[in-house]
């Protein structure tokens, strides 16, 4: 067959073959009805085209006795159209799975609704936000708990006052109005990282990925009864709490919240300030447990373990990612970016990185397909597939072009001077000097955390840029000065608060648990002293307004041409 | 683990390096060289106070209204120190109390003061659970109680209770603050909580010399509805501190602010200047930022 667009052949770049057309197909048909809904007649004609192209590949194929050659992309085409069909298709039907019309005829009544509250409280300075699932029976105010017809049931975002405070789990009564979700420049309530500093932000469409359709704003709340959630949640999640109690018992505020917050991402109680010093530094995403930290924590997890055999080393940090996933409460979240990252993990070690693409590419498949809303929705999910893919493709380039540098500066028993002319030759002090660069970072594994750092941010920048436009000058600095003692300080982090939570002991684990908990104290007030010093200059960091999307889509595509080019080079 | 071995010894003086380091650390952070800290935290709009004996002895006076107080403590105590010997609760109001349950839940306190206000506030309710949780002594406050400070050579340190003087659970919770002086030697600060013009002007009554102090903190957050001149008359502070925050109410009024004024009494704002903390000998006070 002579029509064959992808022959990157043995390479690590997956060919265009008909699993790829059909895979961007449906990205692209879930892409078009995210953007625009416009619902089953364009989605009818886009699956009629594909049966069209079809029709004419099955005539051409089977009954004309000599095909002929130039027909043959009518497969290709059927098949393209035939899944952005099915992609449009899976968008809508997921669009359409929630019955809430009941609710939209309440909108801006005083009612009272029962629920239960089926995630964690998330707690912010100076309010709560419960997501509650309201189940029925309503209430009309004016008659007497008449119960009204049962209902399907729908998420609702609820803001209380900090207290009382109500668990996962709780069944509880709301008396108040519910609303629609309002698409503002700045919602009243939701916090910066999730609104972007200036730019609008589709608020709706944040938490529709999430299938909350209604809030409701200062409510009376009373609790009906306890212990209604999933009992395995219930338990991590009271799991997480006391390990959090027992850092805070140890280790001072705001520290204690910054390393629960590296540990296993509860960043709700860190200063509104700090959390700004981290955003000004480009360190916010150590505390904010979405998207591609947790790639970057893993990738530090396996990296620390890599003394050890390889087979040992690669389920020790399998294991280490689960329990990792399971004590941050298990969000969709995580559990998305920790198998993106165990993929990554064997594709690094087992050298069959080809199939560890493609493995990542039909997690990530699964993963629109059981929620397609993620995919234009869900910053998060799109960070941490784009973290991903940078630990496969951008790193081995940066680490190239590292040696390249490290490799040329002479050796200490040569004369003195090189032969050759670039601009880092140097004579013997300085080829020590280069000696030592290059030793020592190697032996703590710091080369390869700074590397894969700096390949992570450089490649979601642009994304970064596109969604939320805060620029951080200072983020390289920065990160390089803290990130290699990061690893130190969750190490210690963690077994404080394990020691700090165990029941049996009490006060005994406390006092167990301290010596460790200054350690990692020690750590923690450095990495907050440069955070702090770094968010003091002036210029650490600018918002650009206007980053348009064909500009991020441009970058992409420059990024990826030189991977491609330089990538392909190396296995030459 | 070959390199281990070779470099334990480098290690080794390492580890007592560091040892060393905290040990002296904490010889200078412990003696307290005869100074009194009392710390107006920053906690927005609402009322905390740290209190540092240099006997060591600690007091938290209220809370302000959420968790921030729990990373002010973080900023003047040390990171070993993880008790409060004492919280006093001037009333049970969320911007005074809101902050307890979490220092409850961090820190070791071993007694608990409050006026006997009570309220069915879901703020309230939360404290009195943690406080009854937290196996300390709860003590009412009265008129002529002392906690005593210990002594520096010849200078006592005490806070005294000077409101209130009868059972104020039926009392509206402003009007029921606990109203306390703290003295070192010479000096003096008077700590009113949300205490109203006419509690002020009740303790005028009472003993207008007890209320001759050097730092006068206001009541209410600088409303209109305390500091009364003849309190601020009696008082004749060097300095006086609003707790006062980001808020709707018009906290500190103009009427305040002219009172002072007239005075010529130096204002420290924590909304203006974060922390104020406020350092005694005895003998002078005088501010850190």
């Amino acid at each position: 067959m002579k029509f064959k667009i992808g022959n990157f052949s043995k390479s690590r770049f997956p060919q265009l073959s008909n699993e790829i057309i059909c895979l961007l197909g449906f990205l692209i048909g879930i892409t078009i009805e995210s953007f625009t809904g416009w619902g089953w007649g364009f989605i009818l004609f886009f699956g009629f085209l594909g049966s069209v192209f079809g029709v004419f590949y099955f005539v051409n194929h089977t009954l004309i006795r000599k095909p002929c050659e130039r027909w043959s992309g009518f497969l290709l085409l059927t098949l393209f159209f035939l899944s952005i069909f099915l992609g449009m298709a899976r968008y809508e039907i997921k669009n359409n799975s929630n019955d809430f019309g009941w609710l939209e005829n309440k909108i801006d009544q005083t009612e009272i609704f029962e629920g239960v509250i089926v995630d964690e409280p998330d707690e912010r300075e100076k309010y709560m936000r419960l997501v509650v699932e309201v189940s029925g029976p309503v209430f009309a105010e004016a008659t007497e708990k008449q119960t009204v017809e049962k209902k399907s049931n729908t998420k609702v975002l609820v803001y209380t006052k900090l207290y009382p405070k109500f668990n996962y789990g709780d069944k509880v009564e709301l008396k108040g109005k519910i609303q629609k979700p309002k698409n503002s420049v700045r919602h009243p309530m939701a916090s910066k990282e999730e609104v972007g500093s200036v730019r609008d932000f589709d608020w709706k469409s944040y938490l529709a990925k999430d299938e909350i359709y209604f809030e409701m704003f200062y409510p009376q709340v009373e609790l009906v009864s306890s212990k209604n959630g999933n009992f395995i949640k219930a338990g991590l999640l009271s799991i997480k709490q006391k390990y959090l109690d027992g850092l805070g018992r140890i280790i001072p505020e705001p520290h204690a919240s910054f390393v629960g917050g590296l540990t296993i991402g509860a960043k709700q109680s860190i200063p509104v300030d700090l959390q700004e010093d981290f955003k000004r530094t480009g360190t916010i995403h150590m505390i904010v447990l979405s998207g591609y930290n947790i790639t970057l924590v893993i990738n530090v997890i396996m990296r620390i373990l890599s003394f050890l055999p390889q087979s040992f080393g690669i389920s020790l940090s399998v294991v280490g990612i689960i329990l990792f996933a399971i004590m941050t409460g298990g969000t969709a979240t995580v559990i998305r970016a920790s198998i993106m990252a165990i993929f990554v993990l064997i594709a690094r070690w087992s050298g069959r990185i080809y199939g560890a693409i493609r493995a990542l590419f039909i997690a990530g498949f699964l993963m629109v397909l059981h929620n397609p809303k993620i995919l234009v929705f869900d910053t998060s999910f799109q960070l941490s597939f784009l973290a991903t893919l940078a630990l496969i493709y951008v790193y081995p380039v940066m680490e190239e072009m590292f040696k390249k540098i490290l490799r040329t500066p002479c050796h200490p028993d040569e004369s003195g001077y090189h032969s050759s002319k670039e601009w880092w030759t140097a004579p013997k002090a300085g080829g020590r000097v280069f000696k030592y660069l290059k030793t020592i970072p190697e032996k703590l594994q710091l080369r390869d955390i700074i590397l894969s750092t700096i390949s992570v941010q450089l490649f979601v920048l642009p994304l970064l840029l596109y969604k939320i436009g805060d620029f951080s000058i200072v983020a390289l600095p920065v990160n390089i000065l803290i990130l290699p003692v990061i690893p130190a300080t969750m190490f210690f982090g963690f077994i404080t608060g394990i020691l700090g939570m165990v029941p049996l002991f009490g006060e005994v684990g406390l006092i167990l648990a301290t010596p460790f908990a200054w350690l990692s104290y020690a750590f923690l007030r450095y990495e907050t002293w440069v955070v702090e010093i770094f968010a003091k200059l002036p210029f650490a960091s600018f918002t650009i307004p206007y980053f348009p999307l064909w500009l991020m889509v441009w970058i992409y595509c420059v990024f990826a041409f030189i991977i491609y080019k330089f990538g392909t080079k190396k296995l030459e | 683990m070959q390199n281990f071995r070779e470099n334990f010894k480098y290690y080794f003086v390492g580890f007592l390096v560091v040892i060393a380091i905290f040990v002296w650390y904490t010889t200078f952070t412990e003696d307290r060289n005869g100074y009194l800290t009392v710390a107006f935290l920053d906690v927005g709009q609402g009322d905390a106070v740290f209190i540092d004996a240099p006997n060591g002895n600690q007091i938290l006076i209220d809370s302000g209204v959420n968790k921030k107080v729990l990373s002010e403590l973080g900023k003047i105590m040390p990171f070993y120190d993880r008790s409060i010997d004492v919280i006093l609760a001037t009333h049970p109001d969320g911007d005074h109390i809101g902050g307890f349950p979490s220092v409850l839940d961090k820190f070791k306190v071993s007694t608990i003061i409050e006026s006997g206000n009570t309220s069915g506030s879901p703020v309230y309710e939360e404290f009195n659970k943690k406080a009854n949780e937290e196996n300390a002594k709860r003590i009412l406050a009265r008129r002529g109680q002392r906690i005593e400070l210990g002594f520096v050579g010849e200078n006592d340190v005490y806070l005294e209770i000077l409101f209130p003087d009868r059972d104020v659970s039926g009392l509206e919770a402003n009007d029921a603050s606990i109203v306390a002086k703290l003295v070192y030697g010479s000096n003096s600060f008077l700590l009113t909580g949300d205490s109203p013009k006419k509690m002020e002007e009740y303790l005028v009554s009472l003993s207008p010399e007890d209320l001759d102090v050097d730092v006068l903190k206001l009541g209410h957050h600088g409303s209109k509805t305390s500091t009364s001149e003849s309190l601020v008359g009696f008082a004749s502070p060097e300095y006086v501190i609003i707790q006062v925050g980001e808020n709707n109410y018009g906290h500190p009024s103009p009427e305040t602010l002219e009172t002072l004024n007239n005075f010529e009494i130096p204002i420290l704002r924590n909304d203006l200047l974060g922390a104020i903390i406020m350092k005694s000998d005895g003998e002078g006070v005088w501010f850190l930022r």
